[in-house]
């Protein structure tokens, strides 16, 4: 079967992704120091202010002008505030509202009291990291708003990519429900090969009308190599990987997922389950071959990163070639 | 699948359809619902009792058997998630509103939850504003459900219609409709709803039906025994559910 289903991704999930390293992802902060030190760019963390004490005594004058503050363990972009410049008594925020110290210190309030904060938790810390500002290459396909990356990964393997593009229409949000732009990236290029917006397939965006088909993404090598390394540092066995090009410090993971979204296959009209099946008949042939030399044993097999990732890359961009072609060549007699 | 700006004949008449069909329905429930309270003799009551016959009645059931099919109501709820892929709420509240159904009968059970689901649906904004506590709110709803409720069955003396399990089902459902409401928008959440009460009814007639009820007093463990195997066999399912098939149409498409 080659579409990846909700059950089995499930029984995937259970097999691969223990519960303790579920836990840890919901955790930015914490995810954030276990990535940095697998070599893994993150966002650099400006403060994190984890009690009331905390928050009474902290020098909110000294932050800089473009921030971001956020629930360490927020959810679905919420209690996110982003904030771009000073004016009088305070900054504005992205999109145009004043943010006074006074509503600042509400916030971390309602943060610390885990207001804005996953389900089942009384209590959270608040998260202020430097505003990134999307790579210019990147930013001049979207209106607004941070468009980011989302690259699935089985151990250090990258199954498939997308990358998702705000409109005007999803507020700047780069949520695909929301009504953001998804497009297919081929692995050997960081190429965009495939548009769909909601339902329906696309070539350029329909906010900027840049085109999409073809449009080369910046550092791509570095953001799949940031990808990989993902899996082994978290501990998830399939993580969906969520990152973003800032300006200055280029490539960034953004956060972690356990529990990857399935739309990606729409996205890339393919599915995951081939590919997944491809990925550990490779493992399990590369396991009974060490077997013969040294005594490896076959459960770990799915969960260590393993030599011949660049074969099994090389064999989904061999698979996925073909696709990529006939993907192309729609375009071509429009142009004509 | 089209945009939705583009707006068809077809598209329209489907939707005149609908209207109608909405109509209807709620202009019968409304009149069931006013046959259950009010006994009195008009054409109203006349007509829905000449319809659908006594809307009161119960199910009469022996209360083991309420027990002994309640895994084979997890077993449906289980199939139409991993199997069907349809969206409830909570995990086995359709289970637990069908139970309620076979305590007030086959069609006050639904009626009478479902007016309390309105009526807990139209406090919900009202109590939202009040900024209380997740407990807090919960038993708010609760009590308002109950007395609306109440108010009505000893308005027209009818109390041996509204039992507190039916009732408590509800506020649960309606506190779910809610977070759901809010998480995904109004679309989602009426669709949610529909399809749990829609399960429920399935759960409903499928556990009242006369063979179900002939085997729970000839064999009593026979059921849960059976669900249990079954259960096990769903619970192994890792194939595409029935609802995935439409929404990775596209990705099928290319592979
Ligand atoms: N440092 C930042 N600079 C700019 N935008 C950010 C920053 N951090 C988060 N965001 C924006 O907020 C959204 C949600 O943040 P994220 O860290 O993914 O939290 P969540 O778990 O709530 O999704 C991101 O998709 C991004 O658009
Ligand atoms: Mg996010």
């Amino acid at each position: 079967m080659t579409i990846l289903g909700m059950n089995r991704r499930n029984a995937l999930i259970a097999r691969l992704n223990p519960r303790e390293a579920i836990k840890g992802v919901n955790q930015k902060f914490e995810t954030k120091e276990r990535l940095a030190a697998s070599g893994v760019p993150v966002p650099p963390t400006l403060a994190l202010i984890a009690s009331e004490t905390e928050a009474a005594t902290f020098d909110y004058a000294r932050l800089p002008d473009a921030f971001a503050i956020k629930p360490n363990r927020g959810r679905r972009g919420e209690g996110v505030i982003l904030v771009d410049g000073r004016v009088e008594g305070g900054w504005r925020k992205l999109n145009g509202e004043v943010l006074t110290e006074r509503m600042l210190r509400a916030h971390v309030t309602r943060i610390l009291a885990g207001e804005l904060s996953l389900e089942g938790g009384n209590s959270d810390a608040a998260l202020i990291e430097p505003l990134i500002r999307t790579h210019p290459d990147f930013a001049r396909l979207v209106p607004f708003g941070l468009p980011d990356i989302r690259i699935i990964c089985l151990g250090d393997v990258p199954l498939m990519a997308m990358t998702r593009l705000p409109t005007v229409e999803s507020g700047g949000r780069a949520n695909l429900h929301q009504g953001a732009v998804g497009a297919a990236i081929d692995f050997r290029d960081g190429a965009i090969f495939r548009a769909v917006l909601g339902q329906d397939e696309v070539f350029d965006h329909p906010s900027t009308n840049a085109a999409l088909i073809g449009a080369v993404l910046p550092f791509w090598r570095e953001t799949v190599d940031a990808a990989r390394r993902c899996s082994g540092a978290l501990g998830l066995g399939y993580v969906g990987v969520d990152l973003v090009i800032d300006a200055t410090r280029g490539v960034q993971v953004l956060e972690c997922n356990a529990y990857p979204g399935l739309e990606i296959q729409n996205v890339n009209a393919a599915g995951l389950g081939a590919r997944i099946e491809l990925v550990q008949r490779q493992q399990r042939a590369k396991a009974r071959k060490t077997r013969g030399t040294r005594q490896a044993p076959d459960s770990l097999a799915g969960l260590r990163p393993f030599g011949s990732a660049g074969t099994v890359l090389r064999d989904v961009g061999r698979e996925m070639a073909g696709r990529v072609a006939g993907a192309l060549a729609i375009p071509a007699p429009l142009a004509a | 699948m089209r945009s939705d700006d583009l707006r068809l004949p077809g598209d329209i008449a489907l939707l005149r359809t609908g209207y109608a069909l909405t109509a209807v329905i709620a202009a019968t429930f409304g009149a069931i619902v006013w046959t259950l309270f009010d006994r009195s003799d008009n054409v109203v009551t006349s007509t829905v009792i000449a319809l659908f016959g006594d809307p009161s009645r119960p199910w009469d059931l022996p209360g083991m058997h309420l027990l002994l099919v309640m895994p084979m109501g997890a077993c449906v709820v289980v199939f139409v998630r991993s199997v069907l892929g349809w969206k409830t709420f909570g995990l086995f509240t359709p289970m637990l509103l069908a139970l309620a159904y076979l305590q007030s009968g086959p069609i006050a059970g639904p009626v009478i939850s479902t007016t309390a689901i309105l009526i807990g649906m139209m406090a919900v904004p009202l109590l939202k504003s009040l900024n209380l506590s997740r407990v807090g709110f919960l038993g708010t709803l609760i009590a308002i459900v109950v007395s609306a409720l109440g108010a009505m069955a000893l308005e027209f003396r009818q109390p041996a219609l509204v039992s507190a399990f039916p009732v408590v089902v509800t506020a649960l459902i309606v506190e779910r409709w809610w977070n759901a409401f809010e998480a995904d928008g109004p679309k989602k959440a009426v669709r949610m709803t529909a399809t749990t009460l829609a399960v429920a009814l399935m759960i409903q007639g499928l556990v009242a039906a006369p063979p179900v009820v002939w085997l729970a007093s000839e064999r009593p463990l026979a059921l849960p025994l059976a669900s249990i195997v079954l259960m096990i066999v769903l619970g192994r399912y890792q194939g595409l559910r029935l609802s995935e098939l439409s929404r990775f149409r596209a990705a099928n498409h290319g592979a």
